[in-house]
């Protein structure tokens, strides 16, 4: 290869039983770099077509960016189920190996945090979709004079809010019945229809971080949850593990108070 | 969502076949993925500076193109900068329902001197949530 620059996947303890990588991206070879106690999972990505400004002009070019973010994920994805690993950012782009060993000097601190916070579990995701169409039914519709039409329409209004502050709290309990299974837990913004590629509206994006022993007992109460939701008008729908990108770095999340 | 519970239950990784991923309940999706790893992780800038602020701004780009391959730019396009968990909610109410409303306020307008307080009504709903 000639002009290489350092992409780095994530970060785990040095001397982790990690063998079989897949293939990185540009499909490049992944490796450990082991430096102080700590193991990089980097490859060498050609500066050309993989320089800083291939990634800004590549910004939104969705196909390019897609394929190179499903290969990052795929390797912490390998990574992840086999050892305590610290997901980067992407990009994570260094000069040299010897950059990228001063900067993880730097850096020892936050990551052997993060690696402890992490070390034995996985983040799982679940979304909860509205399936039941909110009820549009108007009073105000077969109103005959302006004023009979406007009490009925205020009247439809708060009802309809009363109906929203309902679904509120009930999606609220989903995240925190999940989140006390978990040993901690984060709500993000949910995804637009268009991103999610679902009709529904998504009413929850939460991500948990679950210790591995006590995945079956997580998994039982989703699908728990999932079976009484129906009726209510949600689809649950759980999909992980997921390497814990929620819950390193500054990702803030709320901590279980029952921690294991 | 399926409910064959059993089937999906996490197994133990096999590290050798090229399904060495625990089973998933759900596929991975493209918005799923790029969510993450464009958006969570640890940044620790070294000697090659892809600025944060580029990092957020490839981030708002790429949402924004997910966003209009499948549906247009009328959808809006901050969606994302919106805090409230239920977005569309307040949208949804109908816009025909809400000419009508203002129609039919002015007509009463015209007519009585105090004009209800509509306004606050169809506003009042809204509130942010963290």
């Amino acid at each position: 290869m000639d002009e290489a620059v350092v992409h780095a996947y994530g970060v785990v303890a040095e001397n982790e039983p990690l063998a079989e990588f897949p293939p990185g991206i540009a499909d490049t070879s992944v490796w450990i770099f082991g430096t102080e106690g700590l193991g990089a999972i980097v490859s060498l990505l050609p500066v050309k077509g993989f320089g800083v400004l291939d990634w800004e002009q590549n910004a939104a070019n969705v196909s390019w960016l897609g394929r190179v973010a499903r290969r990052h994920h795929e390797v912490l994805q390998y990574a992840s189920v086999n050892a305590a690993v610290v997901p980067m950012r992407l990009p994570s782009l260094y000069g040299s190996l010897d950059s990228l060993a001063k900067t993880l000097h730097t850096a020892r601190d936050r990551l052997e945090r993060d690696l402890r916070r992490i070390r034995g579990k996985l983040e799982w995701a679940v979304k909860v979709y509205r399936i039941a169409k909110e009820d549009r039914s108007a009073a105000s519709a077969g109103s005959t004079s302006g004023s009979e039409y406007l009490t009925a329409r205020s009247r439809d209004l708060s009802a309809r809010s009363a109906v929203r502050e309902q679904l509120r709290e009930q999606v609220r309990e989903i995240h925190d019945a999940l989140g006390e299974a978990s040993v901690e837990y984060v709500r993000n913004q949910p995804q637009d229809a268009a991103l999610s590629g679902r009709s529904e509206q998504m009413l929850l994006n939460g991500a948990y971080l679950v210790s591995r022993v006590d995945e079956a007992r997580f998994l039982e109460l989703a699908d728990k949850i999932a079976d009484s939701s129906l009726a209510k008008g949600f689809l649950v729908e759980v999909s992980g593990p997921w390497p814990a990108y929620n819950f390193t770095g500054d990702a803030e999340a709320t901590a279980t108070e029952a921690v294991r | 969502m399926t409910s064959d519970g059993g089937a999906r239950r996490p197994e133990v990784p096999s590290f050798r076949s090229p399904n060495y991923l625990p089973a998933h309940r759900e596929p991975d999706s493209l918005a799923d993925v790029l969510e993450r790893v464009l958006d969570k992780g640890i940044v620790i800038a070294g000697d090659i500076q892809i600025r944060l602020l580029d990092i957020e701004l490839l981030t708002i780009k790429i949402r924004l193109l997910v966003a209009s391959v499948d549906r247009a730019r009328e959808m809006g396009i901050n969606w994302w900068e919106e805090d409230e968990f239920i977005t569309p909610l307040e949208d949804e109410v109908d816009k025909d329902q809400l000419g009508d409303l203002s129609r039919r306020l002015e007509a009463l307008e015209g007519r009585v001197s105090e004009s209800p307080d509509v306004e606050s009504t169809h506003e009042g709903a809204r509130r942010r949530e963290r």
